[in-house]
C-alpha cells in the first residue's frame, strides 16, 4: 500500500506526502500564523476538499486544486496541512460539486 | 440652491478585487484614459485614480474611481496590505465595487464578504461571466445579493459587457438607504472577544454599528507580536492581543473560528446559488500538462527566458542606438550652434547627456514590461515562478524573482523596476537590493578593455579556452554567486522577516488584452521618467561638474601656445593630427586639475591596495555614470582623447606601458583581474541607486545597496590583489 510511507509518526497524513492525483480532506492546518492565517483566508480549512494536481518539475513546489481554483504551496507548508480521507487516484470517481464534505 | 450642487463632494467609489481577477481591464474600460497614478504615502504601492464619467446613465455625472491593490482578504500584516482596510474602514467611500471571477467564487466570495462586513454600500462585480458560462457554471446572482446585502452584476469586463449594467448599480448604491452587513455566526467565546475588542473600536475609532464590528474582526485576525501595521490605536491593539492570549490559554483557534464561520456562511450560500455541471479549466491543464511537463515544461521555461534576455540584450539595441544617435546628434547641433564656453558645455555635456542617459534606459524599460505584462495577464508569470521556485527558495528568494535577475544581466534598471510582480514587499525589496549585483551589460565593456590589455596573447588553458576567455566566464560566475550570496544574507539581516514563503494563485490561461498591455507599459515608463529620470538628470549634470571644474588657466595657455607653435609649423593632415592630439593632452590634464581629478588622486592611498592609481581613481568616480564610461575617462586620463573605446588599441597599448610611481606597472593580469573584481561587485552607477530610491520610495534602500556593495568591492578586490600579489601570480 503506497500510503503507509506516508504516515508520519503521529500517524497522521500530510498533505505533502499525497502523491499525485490524490484527493483529500483537510483536517488541520499547522504552520506558522502568518502563512497559516493566508492559508485559512484562502479557503483551506478544516473540511475542504483538496486535490493534488502535480509537483513541479524539480519536486517542489505542488499544486493543489480547491474550492474551483488552483493554488501552488511549497513542500514545507504542505507538510503542515493535515489532511483525512485520502482517496488515490485510481478509485477516484468524478469529482462531486461542493467545496467542502460533509463533517 | 442652484449653486450647490457644484460644491457637493464628487462619489466616491473604490475598486477592491483578488488579483488576476480582472480589476484593472475594469478600471481601464470605466475610467478610459483618463488613470492618475500617485503614490499612497509611505508604501511604494501605487494609488491609481479617474473620473469615472456615468453621464446620462446617472443624476451623479462623475465619480471618483479609486483602484486598490489586488487582495483576497482585508486582513493585514504590513503597511502595504494595510491600504486596502484603510481606504475602506477610514476612507468610507459612498460605495465600493467588489471585482470577482466568477469561476472561483467558492474562494473568491471571502473578500466580498469582508467588504460588506464594513457595512459599506456594495456592488459585486461578476467577472469573466463567459468562462464561467463556457464552463457550466451556473450562478444565482438575485440570492447572492440577498445573502451579501449587495448588487450583483455580472459582467465581462474584457468586452465592456455589462458595465451599463454596472454604472447603474453604482449610482443607485450612492443614492440607496445601505443595507445591513450580512449575520456571520460565531461560537459564543468567539463573539465575546468580538464584543470586547468592538467596544474598544468605538472608544478609540469614532466608528459604530457594522464598521465597529468590522475593525473588531480585522484586529483580532491581522494584529500580532511581529506585525508592521501603522496607526492603529494603541488600547485596540491591546484589547486584541489581549484577547488572543486569552483565547490560546482557554485551548480556542480564534484565527481558524474567525475565518471558519465566514465561510461556513459563503459554503452555505454557495451550495445553492452556485452550481458547476462539469469541472472546469480543462483547457489551461491541456496546456499546463506541457508549459510545467517535466521535462517540456523546462524547454518552455527556457524559450521563454530566452525571449526575455535577448529582448533585453539584444533587441532593445537598435532603439538605444537611435537615442543614442539623436542626442549626440543634438549635442553636435548645439556645439556648433553656440559660442564656446561654460554655458555650451553645461548644455553638451551636463543637461543633454543626462537626458540621454535618462531616455537611453526607455527602450529596455518598456519592452521588458510589454513581455512581462504578457506574461502575467496570460498566467504563465505564476507558472515561472512555480517551475523555477524550487532553486529561488535555496537562496531565500521568491519564485518570481527569477524574471528580475535574469534581467539584471541585462541591466538593473529595467530589472530592478521588474520585481513589482513580487507581492511580499521584503521578498520584493531583497530582490532589489541583490539584483544589481548580477553583471550588466555596461560591465561588458570594462571586461574587454582589461582582458585586451593584459591577457591579449594567444595563451590558451588546455589548449582550448583562452585565458580571456576564462577570465570572463569567472566575473560572470562571481557575480551569480554574489548576488544569490547577497539575496541570503539581506535575508537574515537587513531585510530580516518570517520565513519567506510561496503561496501563490495558478490563475487560468486567459489571452492578454493589447490595452492593459499598453497601459501597463506606459504607466512603468512614465514612473521612470518622471521620478527616477530627474534624479538621473541632476546626478550627471553634478558629475559633470566634478569632472570638469576647476579649470587650470595655466594647462589653457600652454596648451594654446602649443597650438599655435604647431598651426606656424605643420599644415594639413600633419597639422589635424597635431592639434587633435593637443586637444587630447590639454583634455587629460584638466581632467586632471579638476575636482574628480584631485579626488581620484586623494582616493589613491586607498585604491592603491586594490592595485588601482589615481587615473583608475578618476575612472571609478567617471564610471558612476554608467560603468562602460569608465573607457572613455580613462581615454580622456591617458590623454588620448574621450572616443576611446574598448576595442582602442592606443588605449590598450597606453594601458599596458602605464607605470606607477614606483615605476612598477600599472596593468598586470592581477591588477587586471582585481580591476574586474571590483567592477562585478560596486555599486558604479547611479541610474540604479536612482531606480531603488523611485521602487522602494526612500533613500535608505539605495543608501544601504551602495554602502554593502561598494564595501563588499573593496574587501574581495583588496583580497585578491593582496593574496595574488603575495603569491607572486601574475604580477609580471
Amino acid at each position: 500500500m503506497v500510503l503507509n510511507k506516508t504516515m508520519s509518526l503521529t500517524g497522521s497524513t500530510r498533505l505533502g506526502d499525497l502523491p499525485v492525483g490524490s484527493r483529500a480532506v483537510v483536517a488541520e492546518v499547522q504552520c506558522d500564523r502568518a502563512v497559516r492565517r493566508r492559508l485559512l483566508e484562502l479557503g483551506v480549512l478544516p473540511g475542504t476538499s483538496v486535490e493534488v494536481m502535480r509537483r513541479a518539475p524539480l519536486g517542489d513546489p505542488i499544486e493543489l486544486s480547491l474550492r474551483g481554483y488552483r493554488l501552488s504551496i511549497r513542500g514545507d507548508e504542505a507538510h503542515g496541512i493535515v489532511v483525512r480521507d485520502v482517496v488515490a487516484e485510481d478509485t477516484r470517481v468524478a469529482s462531486p460539486v461542493g467545496a467542502t464534505s460533509p463533517e | 440652491m442652484s449653486a450647490a450642487p457644484a460644491l457637493a463632494p464628487m462619489p466616491r467609489v473604490h475598486l477592491v478585487g483578488n488579483p488576476n481577477a480582472g480589476k484593472t481591464t475594469l478600471f481601464n474600460a470605466l475610467a478610459g484614459t483618463r488613470a492618475r497614478t500617485g503614490n499612497y504615502p509611505g508604501v511604494t504601492v501605487e494609488r491609481r485614480a479617474a473620473t469615472w464619467k456615468l453621464g446620462e446613465r446617472s443624476q451623479h455625472a462623475e465619480i471618483e474611481l479609486v483602484d486598490l491593490p489586488g487582495t483576497y482578504s482585508l486582513s493585514a500584516r504590513s503597511p502595504e496590505e494595510q491600504i486596502a482596510v484603510d481606504a475602506l474602514l477610514r476612507d468610507r467611500p459612498s460605495v465600493v465595487v467588489v471585482v470577482l471571477d466568477a469561476t472561483s467564487l467558492q474562494r473568491s466570495l471571502y473578500l466580498a464578504l469582508q467588504v460588506r462586513e464594513t457595512g459599506l454600500p456594495t456592488v459585486v462585480a461578476l467577472n469573466m461571466m463567459d468562462e464561467a458560462r463556457a464552463s457550466g457554471i451556473a450562478i444565482d446572482e438575485a440570492a447572492i445579493g440577498a445573502a451579501l446585502g449587495a448588487t450583483v452584476v455580472p459582467i465581462v469586463a474584457s468586452r465592456g459587457e455589462g458595465i451599463d449594467a454596472l454604472a447603474r448599480a453604482v449610482s443607485d448604491a450612492i443614492d440607496a438607504e445601505v443595507a445591513p452587513a450580512p449575520r456571520i455566526t460565531h461560537d459564543a467565546a468567539t463573539e465575546a472577544d468580538l464584543r470586547a475588542v468592538e467596544e474598544v473600536a468605538i472608544r478609540t475609532l469614532d466608528v459604530k454599528g457594522d464598521a465597529a464590528r468590522a475593525w473588531a474582526s480585522w484586529a483580532l485576525l491581522s494584529v500580532g507580536a511581529d506585525d508592521e501595521l501603522r496607526d492603529v490605536p494603541a488600547a485596540l491593539r491591546a484589547i486584541a492581543e489581549e484577547r488572543q492570549t486569552k483565547a490560546e490559554q482557554e485551548g480556542r483557534d480564534l484565527d481558524l473560528a474567525l475565518v471558519s464561520a465566514r465561510y461556513a456562511f459563503l459554503d452555505r450560500l454557495a451550495s445553492t446559488s452556485v452550481r458547476q455541471a462539469r469541472p472546469a479549466r480543462t483547457l489551461t491543464d491541456r496546456i499546463d500538462a506541457i508549459l510545467v511537463h517535466p521535462v517540456l515544461g523546462f524547454v518552455a521555461f527556457a524559450l521563454v527566458m530566452y525571449v526575455v534576455f535577448e529582448t533585453l540584450f539584444s533587441w532593445s539595441d537598435p532603439a538605444i542606438g537611435l537615442i543614442e544617435d539623436g542626442v549626440g546628434w543634438a549635442q553636435d547641433l548645439a556645439r556648433s550652434g553656440m559660442a564656446e564656453g561654460p554655458f555650451r558645455d553645461l548644455l553638451v555635456d551636463g543637461i543633454l547627456a543626462g537626458v540621454g542617459n535618462v531616455i537611453v534606459f526607455v527602450p529596455q524599460i518598456g519592452l521588458l514590461f510589454l513581455l512581462i505584462s504578457f506574461l502575467e495577464d496570460s498566467g504563465y508569470l505564476a507558472r515561472v515562478a512555480f517551475v523555477i521556485d524550487r532553486v529561488m527558495k535555496s537562496v531565500g528568494l521568491h519564485g518570481k524573482a527569477f524574471v528580475p535577475l535574469l534581467s539584471g544581466f541585462a541591466c538593473a534598471v529595467p530589472a530592478v523596476m521588474a520585481t513589482r510582480t513580487i507581492a511580499s514587499h521584503k521578498d520584493r525589496l531583497v530582490t532589489k537590493l541583490a539584483l544589481p549585483l548580477m553583471s550588466c551589460s555596461a560591465r561588458l565593456p570594462v571586461y574587454v578593455l582589461v582582458t585586451g590589455t593584459v591577457f591579449a596573447g594567444e595563451t590558451r588553458i588546455a589548449g582550448i579556452f583562452s585565458v580571456g576567455a576564462v577570465v570572463l566566464l569567472s566575473m560572470y560566475s562571481l557575480s551569480v554567486v554574489a548576488t544569490l550570496a547577497a539575496a541570503a544574507v539581506l535575508r537574515r539581516t537587513a531585510v530580516r522577516g518570517p520565513r519567506p514563503t510561496l503561496v501563490l494563485e495558478l490563475p487560468p490561461y486567459r489571452m492578454p488584452l493589447v490595452r492593459n498591455l499598453l497601459g501597463t507599459t506606459w504607466e512603468r515608463v512614465r514612473a521612470f521618467l518622471v521620478d527616477a529620470g530627474t534624479i538621473i538628470l541632476a546626478l550627471t549634470i553634478v558629475l559633470w561638474a566634478l569632472l570638469t571644474f576647476p579649470k587650470s588657466d595655466e594647462v589653457a595657455v600652454a596648451h594654446e601656445a602649443q597650438r599655435i607653435e604647431a598651426r606656424a609649423e605643420l599644415s594639413g593632415e600633419a597639422l589635424d593630427a597635431r592639434l587633435a592630439a593637443i586637444d587630447a593632452s590639454e583634455a587629460g590634464e584638466q581632467l586632471e586639475h579638476s575636482a574628480a581629478g584631485r579626488l581620484g588622486k586623494a582616493i589613491e592611498p586607498a585604491i592603491e591596495p586594490l592595485g588601482m592609481d589615481w587615473r583608475m581613481g578618476v575612472g571609478v568616480i567617471g564610471a558612476f555614470a554608467a560603468r562602460e564610461v569608465f573607457v572613455s575617462t580613462l581615454g580622456i586620463v591617458f590623454g588620448i582623447g574621450d572616443d576611446a573605446d574598448e576595442e582602442s588599441t592606443s588605449l590598450r597599448e597606453q594601458l599596458r606601458d602605464a607605470r606607477r610611481r614606483d615605476g612598477s606597472k600599472l596593468m598586470t593580469p592581477l591588477s587586471g583581474v582585481a580591476l574586474m573584481v571590483f567592477f562585478v561587485l560596486a555599486c558604479q552607477c547611479m541610474s540604479t541607486l536612482a531606480v531603488v530610491k523611485r521602487e522602494s520610495g526612500s533613500w535608505k534602500w539605495p543608501i544601504l545597496m551602495f554602502v554593502y556593495m561598494t564595501v563588499l568591492a573593496y574587501v574581495v578586490t583588496l583580497g585578491v590583489f593582496q593574496i595574488g600579489r603575495a603569491l607572486g601570480w601574475g604580477t609580471g
